[in-house]
């Protein structure tokens, strides 16, 4: 469960990578330019975990996300932020397939994780999951102990559940100090923060290679926040993390890399989540190149 | 703040409320349409009440002189001083594991089935299904995947039908299931007019409304727990069971002991499936032994009894019917506490 993908095997994609954004920037709808093409663009925050390329996602006849293609580099912080309702969310659950539970959604395009394309059908999603770990808006621990919370993951996984795994799971998510006493307690006797850190240790303790958080702390206060922000930084020492956040303080604190995603909308009245730029922390927000990040950026859109 | 009552007063005006537009607070005021809709819904609260009062009451003065130990651990009678409850209560006893064993894993099943499993997105399903097909399988697999294929497709459209019809199983009056039970299990089953011909009727009557309480039960689970699961690779069968599962179990069992106290005082399906028995009979209290038992249970033998022309029947009548009362106010209480107890605040 400890494999890493491997940067030579990543590099050898190029070539393949070189044809598909051809491919998809021929495709792709006219406004979509800059996303078709952001894998050249992108600073080289060194190999790539994921290439998304040209992704897309459908709610029954509703376009959700169009177009998005974007590499993510290993062992680093991805911030994807956008105003409300531009589909952050939607493409972050693409790359550990959760939107295969939403009945009426399909995902189009191509994420390749290594080599695989994770979204072909024969990919099982069960056994992604357990390599791609997700963090939820709202902490959700099991009704359970703090102890069984941790070990229902590693079980699922086959990994053997033993005191030190939980021990150390529990001290990589900086919780371990705070509940070790207590690990046959009920986890919603924690406070919020702690519940969402239980939530990450959870996520650790399968030993997953990325980490997916859907705006871990909007349900969290600022101190709370605070310690996840110094959580995330030190678990990018050993995982990709792709955080969705709506908080561009965060974004700017905490990420090496940070994408920017907005809303389309059609004549039809159909809202569409597009990729508008990706690029260094330090360049999204000292130096946008799209205009649209500009001005949200600067605050002149919400 | 007394500026306002004398704005004359000039020493420390530094300012006036007055000057500053704010209007006096209104005074209480009565609200005539308030208290009539007050007073009516008390008063039909009262009546409700009053009824149940009277009842009970009623029963208790006219059966509290014939309870006593003798009373339950006495069998039939045609002699009224010598007639006990035993044999009804053995056979409720009875009646109710075997309801319980039929209908629990089947209601929970069902319930598991239409809330986590049929609901779920096909659309990856189908798609395999579809290039598998292509890949050119034959014979058996083929068919067996157009099966599936075919399933998929028309799932939605069942599952919207078996939905609508639980609902109006629910709601069909007893008797009619009574009729059921003896059509398929004495009628096509061959099974004797036995406890064990009535604990199936009740089971199937009581289906429905264990697989509605349970799919609520399911339901309450915030999906965010059944999602968290599957997120740290688990299966949906493995977030179902584990997760899901427990955490609605409490809620489940709730509704199944208020399942169970409806099939407990039921009477008619009873009558219909084995007849009002009089016998002397004392039923065995092994379930597995229900099929050569007669039916009895302790509506029934309230039933016969209260249609007895002698007056001390009514008084034994009495007191079977607090004892009834009993066992049902037991059992709604273990729902109460278990639902206070384990009710959870997500």
């Amino acid at each position: 469960m400890t494999t890493n993908v491997d940067p030579d095997k990543t590099s050898e994609s190029a070539p393949i990578e070189i044809h598909l954004s051809a491919g998809a920037a021929a495709e792709a709808a006219p406004s979509a330019g800059a996303a078709a093409t952001a894998a050249p663009d992108q600073p080289d925050l060194g190999p790539a975990v994921f290439q998304i390329r040209d992704m897309g996602v459908w709610y029954g006849n509703h376009e959700a996300v169009r177009g998005v293609s974007m590499d993510i580099p290993q062992n680093a912080i991805t911030a994807i932020i956008g105003p409300s309702g531009c589909g952050k969310s939607t493409a972050l659950r693409c790359l550990n397939r959760m939107n295969d539970l939403v009945p009426g959604a399909r995902v189009t395009g191509q994420v390749l994780f290594g080599d695989d394309d994770l979204l072909s059908a024969d990919v099982d999603p069960v056994d992604l999951r357990g390599r791609i770990g997700m963090v939820f808006q709202k902490p959700n621990p099991f009704p359970k102990s703090i102890k069984d919370n941790l070990e229902f993951g590693m079980k699922v996984n086959g990994i053997k559940a033993t005191a030190e795994r939980v021990e150390q799971a529990l001290r990589d998510a900086a919780l371990w100090d705070e509940v070790k006493d207590r690990l046959k307690a009920e986890a919603f006797s924690l406070s919020g923060g702690q519940q969402q850190r239980l939530c990450i240790a959870r996520a650790i303790a399968v030993e997953p290679e990325v980490i997916l958080m859907d705006e871990p702390c909007s349900a969290l206060d600022p101190i709370a926040t605070l310690a996840i922000e110094d959580l995330m930084k030190k678990l990018a020492e050993r995982y990709t993390l792709v955080v969705v956040t709506h908080n561009m303080q965060q974004a700017a604190r905490i990420s090496d890399q940070v994408a920017f995603m907005t809303v389309e909308g059609s004549d039809e009245g159909d809202r569409t989540g597009v990729l508008a730029e990706v690029g260094t922390a330090r360049q999204i927000f000292s130096a946008p190149r799209d205009p649209r990040t500009e001005a949200y950026i600067t605050g002149r859109v919400g | 703040m007394s500026t306002l009552d004398a704005p004359g007063t000039p020493p420390p005006p530094p300012r006036s409320a007055a000057a500053s537009g704010v209007r006096p607070l209104a005074r209480k005021r009565s609200r005539p349409s308030e208290q009539l809709f007050k007073w009516l819904v008390m008063g039909l609260t009262a009546i409700t009440l009053a009824m149940l009062v009277w009842l009970i009451t009623s029963v208790l003065v006219r059966g509290a002189g014939s309870l006593s130990w003798a009373f339950l651990t006495d069998k039939p009678s045609s002699n009224p001083a010598r007639a006990g409850f035993n044999s009804a209560l053995r056979g409720s006893v009875v009646l109710m594991i075997i309801t319980l064993t039929f209908a629990w894993p089947i209601g929970v099943a069902a319930a598991l089935y239409l809330e986590k499993f049929a609901t779920q997105s096909a659309a990856g399903a189908e798609r395999k299904l579809r290039e598998r097909l292509d890949g050119g399988a034959r014979g058996v697999r083929r068919a067996w995947m157009r099966g599936r294929l075919w399933w998929l497709r028309v799932r939605p459209g069942v599952v919207h039908m078996v939905d609508v019809n639980i609902s109006n199983l629910a709601a069909v009056p007893s008797i009619i299931y009574g009729l059921l039970g003896l059509a398929i299990f004495v009628g096509i089953l061959g099974i004797s007019k036995s406890l064990l011909a009535g604990g199936l009727t009740l089971a199937v009557l009581i289906l429905p409304i264990i697989i509605i309480a349970a799919r609520e039960a399911l339901r309450a689970v915030p999906v965010s727990i059944e999602q968290g699961a599957m997120a740290l690779g688990a299966t949906r069968w493995q977030a179902v069971r584990s997760q899901v599962f427990p955490a609605a179990l409490p809620g489940i069992l709730t509704g199944t002991i208020l399942a169970m106290s409806r099939a407990i005082g039921e009477t008619a399906p009873l009558i219909v499936v084995g007849g009002i028995v009089f016998g002397t009979a004392v039923p065995s209290l092994n379930p597995l032994d229900a099929g050569n038992e007669a039916l009895f249970a302790m509506p029934l033998q309230i039933y016969f009894w209260t249609d007895q022309p002698q007056e001390a029947f009514q008084a034994i009548a009495a007191a079977g019917i607090i004892v009834l009362l009993a066992t049902l106010l037991v059992m709604n209480l273990v729902a109460i506490i278990l639902r206070n107890r384990y009710s959870k605040r997500w």
